[in-house]
């Protein structure tokens, strides 16, 4: 292993070259693009074997990653915001088809109007697309996602979106343990399965009536539940291999005796990390939930989690107009008939809006005297 | 109870193909079994014309079958089944069953 300074996105492209991806499908796209860089030079130096497919867009580039994948290749590609946006035709074909392709996503805000800056909403706009979404707190989580990704997703025949945030993680350097490739082999074995046959010629996707589309979705939904347990068990087996422990679908950061609980995903778990522990060093019981798996996403871990708690707050960036924030949806769907809990969701850090920790602690005071407060929402930060 | 379906959706080629009455989009075919005394009364309800005798058995046209299960459905001998046209096992990639 070697500790190095490695941005987001070099971290997500190291990732790959250790996962030994051997197809590479990419269109440009800010703050995606450094990642498809570093892959590039690792290609020109002989230290990836990867067939790079230069797209003429995004929803192309999907379509080349798709096609790969079903001819049996491990598969790889990165993008975000409108990028993202224009794959979404594919990205529903690509999780109807079971292809575990696996994409890292920095996550940008979305037109209009135009925003090169972070924030969650564009991960948030492919909640139903049946792909696996997991987010990153940090770089070194970056690429051990990578990892995990392309197991999870192998195992459970589902796409995977690793998700991390434009330039607060694509464009920020951070110190990444990058493991041994011998290491990463035995961790990551890969057994081709190729759904297109010459010697067995099939339909792909052929059309499907009303006797079987919804045998279909079932086996799909099915297999998203079950990924679930997956994401836990890869997650167990990285942290016995390489000794760091990203927790599977959900964690509970100082929760044993919490009264406040702070739930949230993305780079806002490392901030809140600082601000639990100045809250617990002035003696108040607040606690952190990390969801690490927003699709699938686990409500019952959430709700166990949150049994105790008096107050819930629930940071959001993202918007999803006339019905609030997605993870607060989520966390008021899980706990609905089982919990009576207040739940303050706020929508912060839009487009790239700075949301720093001594308003994070803000928020969690606002959010306990207005507890009692029955709004659906808020914005804070305006 | 869902039915059991290859992982990734696909049917073998030729389920969906140009017929004369165009194209026919079929997901199942009937098979005639043992039981078939040649009665007919498949030939009489095929809404296709897609059944005929042929050399003393009901033969099925795969060009003009449209797999509506009609001629299964009326059969008085219980003779004919409906199998379908996705390709069986192949593509599937087990996982543990009956979990959520």
């Amino acid at each position: 292993m070697s500790l190095t300074l490695l941005t987001g996105s070099e971290a997500a492209a190291y990732g790959a070259m250790l996962a030994r991806i051997e197809v590479l499908a990419y269109y440009p796209i800010t703050p995606a693009f450094p990642a498809m860089e570093r892959m590039n030079k690792f290609i020109e130096d002989g230290e990836m074997n990867t067939r790079f497919i230069r797209a003429e867009g995004d929803h192309s580039a999907l379509a080349a990653a798709l096609g790969a994948s079903l001819a049996g290749s491990r598969t790889f590609t990165v993008t975000n915001s409108q990028g993202l946006l224009y794959m979404t035709e594919v990205a529903y074909h690509t999780a109807g088809l079971r292809q575990p392709v696996v994409m890292a996503v920095a996550n940008r805000a979305l037109s209009a109007p135009h925003s090169r800056f972070p924030e969650q909403g564009d991960a948030i706009s492919q909640d139903a697309s049946g792909w696996i979404q997991l987010f990153c707190e940090n770089n070194q989580e970056v690429l051990d996602t990578i990892l995990q990704a392309f197991k999870v997703g192998e195992t459970c025949r589902l796409p995977v979106m690793v998700n991390y945030e434009g330039y607060i993680q694509s464009h920020t350097q951070e110190e990444v343990d990058v493991p041994q490739l011998a290491k990463v082999d035995a961790f990551l074995p890969f057994t081709r399965v190729s759904a297109l046959d010459i010697n067995n010629p099939q339909g792909i996707n052929t059309v499907t009536s009303p006797d079987l589309y919804m045998d279909y979705k079932y086996h799909q939904n099915d297999a998203m539940s079950q990924a679930l347990e997956v994401i836990n068990n890869v997650a167990a087996e990285f942290s016995r291999d390489f000794g760091r422990d990203w927790s599977g679908v959900i964690e509970g950061y100082r929760m044993d005796d919490a009264d406040h609980a702070l739930v949230t995903m993305g780079s806002t778990v490392s901030d809140g990390r600082i601000v639990i522990d100045a809250l617990r060093a002035e003696g108040k019981k607040a606690g952190l939930v990390k969801i690490r798996s927003f699709r699938p996403f686990p409500a019952a871990a959430m709700r166990a989690m949150l049994k105790k708690v008096q107050y819930v707050t629930v940071i959001d960036k993202n918007i999803v107009f006339g019905s609030g924030g997605a993870l607060g949806n989520e966390t008021k769907a899980a706990l609905y008939g089982h919990l009576s809990i207040p739940v303050k969701n706020y929508i912060c850090g839009l487009g790239g809006r700075d949301f720093r920790p001594d308003e994070l602690k803000q928020v969690m005071a606002l959010s306990e005297e207005r507890a009692k407060q029955t709004t659906e929402y808020e914005w804070f930060g305006l | 109870m869902a039915k059991k379906l290859p992982i990734v959706p696909s049917a073998k080629a030729g389920s969906m193909a140009e017929a004369p009455s165009g194209i026919i989009w079929r997901e199942q075919h009937p098979v005639i079994g043992d039981k078939c005394n040649q009665c007919l009364e498949c030939i009489m309800f095929c809404p296709e014309g897609a059944l005929k005798l042929e050399n003393g058995k009901v033969a099925v046209s795969l060009e003009l079958c449209n797999g509506c299960g009609t001629c299964a459905f009326e059969c008085p001998q219980k003779a004919i089944t409906m199998v379908l046209e996705f390709s069986g096992d192949r593509g599937i990639f087990p996982l543990k069953e009956g979990k959520s």
